[in-house]
């Protein structure tokens, strides 16, 4: 299934309080998040998409887009 | 005058810096810091708030962060006469302000940050004339003051805010004796004693950061070593304790589930030092304390503990050094309540279920909240107890167990938000009817989160696109405000919240709801869809 990183941004954007996201935007150092932040993103994600993005995965998901393809293999993968 | 007869907490210090002056009260980024040191910085402190026209019994709200200007403030407006009134220093300009107008708190301490933003705010509030000072810039030149006011034991040691909302707000008063009982009770629970090494990153302005993992060393001249809290930073938690070889350390659940999941190369870290790793300040699961130990290979050290802040701190804890019992509800066994502490069940039917709401009585427990008449009315009962609000049963061994915690309180990441303060702060988004502010947990790593549901005007609501901006602008609020996100915001449809028929948020019901499905399937979210 694809992802539509708009889906990613929305996500990222109403979890933080944030407006004018984009894909590249990393999302601890450009976008001010929190670790207990990234952890209300993932479980925002995981009841979106009905997928489990382990925390284990957190070092490699920096910015949206990195996010959106972890959706993306977890979709796929489901 | 010496320790064992002191009956207020500077008449500890004051001894310690007069008996042991050289003796290194703590130790912040390396450098150790002397009794005799703390004591004097204290003193210059206080003799700048006299000079600038502080009087006994004044309130002085400071939010600095962990490091040595803490003590100097906290102490030295003990010193002059003053009352101190922690805070968070993440939160927001308007929250320090509205704190500072509950307590009438003429004088605010902030780190350099936090200033210009603070004094915007004050500027729009020309009922209130705080002087916002900063260190060192108050005073540098000011000479020591010959004598300092006389502090007695009934006087107020600080007031810990619970509560800032302007409605009700929760500034719990502790005296000296109040305080210093507490530590006397916390040394005699937990089997403290000077040989003692203490290792903490909890935040000062909270009761287990200050008077547990502070005060408590402070009292027997224990070895304190104090780290910036930086909640995420396991690693420097753990070196701390390794280098030093602590002996007791204190944290939230959730920071040592953080630690669990996160630490890289646990095996490198030998922990064994540790006698006690206190696990307390929200619900502790079981499944942590057998993980924490099974990680560091240890046995009995970490410890369930209960308090709060209207008790001045703890209230009971496990044995230290005995395994940690759970009964059959999942409840963790916190232990005895601590020696000079009485706890009393207040159940309609112990035959039927023993649990019913804890009350505490003994020396330790406050006389009320700052200026709310009502709420202290409604915490003491006419024989000397406090209501805490929480469920919980003694079993036949005279063990606490405590099975939830009290409603009107959320626990986030190991702080203590009131709904009422949440909802006064979102409900001044123009396009909101309401909001309720409930507590979830959804089952993952970060445990009880704030959930926000906010009612939206009938226009709003119309304006679908608009929702994901108007949820934005809701977090953005809390923010500024709290200095952390919420958990989850929802906007719902008007009329959604449940309410009591004269007008009261049924928060209960609510949160019901939201978990059972209905408030969905009704149509009541709008957004998210998630």
């Amino acid at each position: 299934m694809s992802v539509k990183i708009e889906d990613v941004i929305q996500i990222v954007e109403v979890q933080l309080g944030a407006t004018g996201a984009r894909a590249a935007d990393r999302i601890i150092e450009d976008l001010g998040a929190e670790s207990a932040d990234i952890v209300g993103i993932l479980a925002a994600v995981d009841a979106k998409y009905s997928i489990h993005i382990d925390e284990m995965e957190l070092p490699d998901i920096r910015t949206i887009a990195d996010l959106a393809a972890s959706i993306t293999r977890h979709t796929d993968a489901g | 005058m010496n320790i064992a007869g002191a009956v207020t907490l500077l008449e500890v210090l004051e001894s310690r810096a007069r008996e042991t002056p050289e003796l290194s009260a703590f130790v912040y980024d390396d450098t150790a810091h002397s009794f005799g040191a703390l004591w004097q910085r204290a003193g210059w402190f206080a003799a700048c708030l006299l000079n600038q026209g502080v009087t006994a019994g004044d309130r002085i709200v400071l939010a600095l962060p962990n490091a040595p200007d803490f003590f100097t403030v906290f102490y030295g407006s003990q010193r002059a006469g003053a009352v101190p009134v922690p805070l968070f220093p993440g939160a927001g300009p308007a929250r320090l302000a509205a704190i500072a107008a509950q307590a009438d708190a003429n004088i605010i301490v902030v780190a350099p940050a936090a200033r210009d933003g603070l004094k915007e705010v004050l500027a729009d509030r020309p009922e209130q004339s705080n002087t916002v000072v900063l260190i060192p810039d108050i005073g540098a030149d000011t000479p020591p003051v010959a004598a300092l006011p006389t502090v007695a034991a009934d006087d107020l040691c600080f007031i810990q805010y619970t509560s800032g909302s302007t409605g009700d707000p929760k500034g719990v008063q502790l005296s000296h004796a109040n305080v210093l009982a507490n530590i006397k009770q916390l040394i005699a629970g937990m089997r403290i004693t000077k040989e003692d090494v203490f290792v903490t990153w909890l935040p000062l302005y909270h009761d287990m950061g200050l008077i547990l993992m502070s005060m408590v060393p402070f009292y027997l001249g224990a070895r304190l070593i104090l780290l910036p809290t930086r909640l995420t930073n396991a690693q420097a938690w753990l070196d701390a304790i390794q280098t030093h070889h602590g002996t007791v350390t204190a944290a939230p659940d959730f920071a040592y589930r953080f630690l669990l999941r996160h630490l890289k190369d646990p095996g490198r870290f030998d922990l064994h030092s540790l006698r006690v790793a206190l696990n307390a300040a929200e619900p502790v699961r079981a499944q942590t304390i057998l993980d924490f130990e099974r990680m560091f290979g240890l046995e009995h050290v970490m410890i369930a503990g209960y308090g709060l802040a209207e008790a001045s701190c703890g209230v009971s804890t496990g044995v230290p050094g005995t395994p940690v019992q759970v009964d059959d509800r999942g409840c963790v066994a916190i232990g005895p309540p601590f020696p000079g502490i009485e706890i009393r069940i207040d159940c309609a039917d112990a035959a039927q279920d023993p649990a019913g709401e804890i009350l505490v009585r003994s020396a330790a427990t406050t006389r009320g909240y700052y200026n709310n008449p009502a709420a202290t009315e409604e915490l003491l009962t006419d024989d000397g107890f406090m209501r805490t609000g929480d469920l919980g049963y003694l079993d036949d061994a005279g063990y606490l167990y405590v099975v939830s915690r009290r409603k009107d309180i959320i626990i986030q990441g190991g702080r203590n938000i009131a709904p009422a303060e949440i909802e006064e702060v979102t409900d001044a988004a123009p396009f909101v009817r309401y909001t309720a502010a409930v507590g979830i947990d959804p089952g993952g790593l970060a445990g009880e989160q704030v959930y926000l549901f906010a009612e939206l005007r009938a226009g709003a609501a119309r304006d679908e696109q608009g929702l994901p901006a108007m949820t934005a602008d809701l977090v953005q609020r809390f923010l500024r405000h709290f200095g952390f996100r919420p958990g989850r915001v929802y906007l719902l449809a008007p009329h959604t919240i449940p309410r009591t028929p004269n007008g009261k948020l049924q928060h209960g019901r609510l949160r019901q709801r939201y978990l059972d499905g209905s408030l969905r399937s009704a149509g009541g979210i709008l957004f998210p869809e998630y």
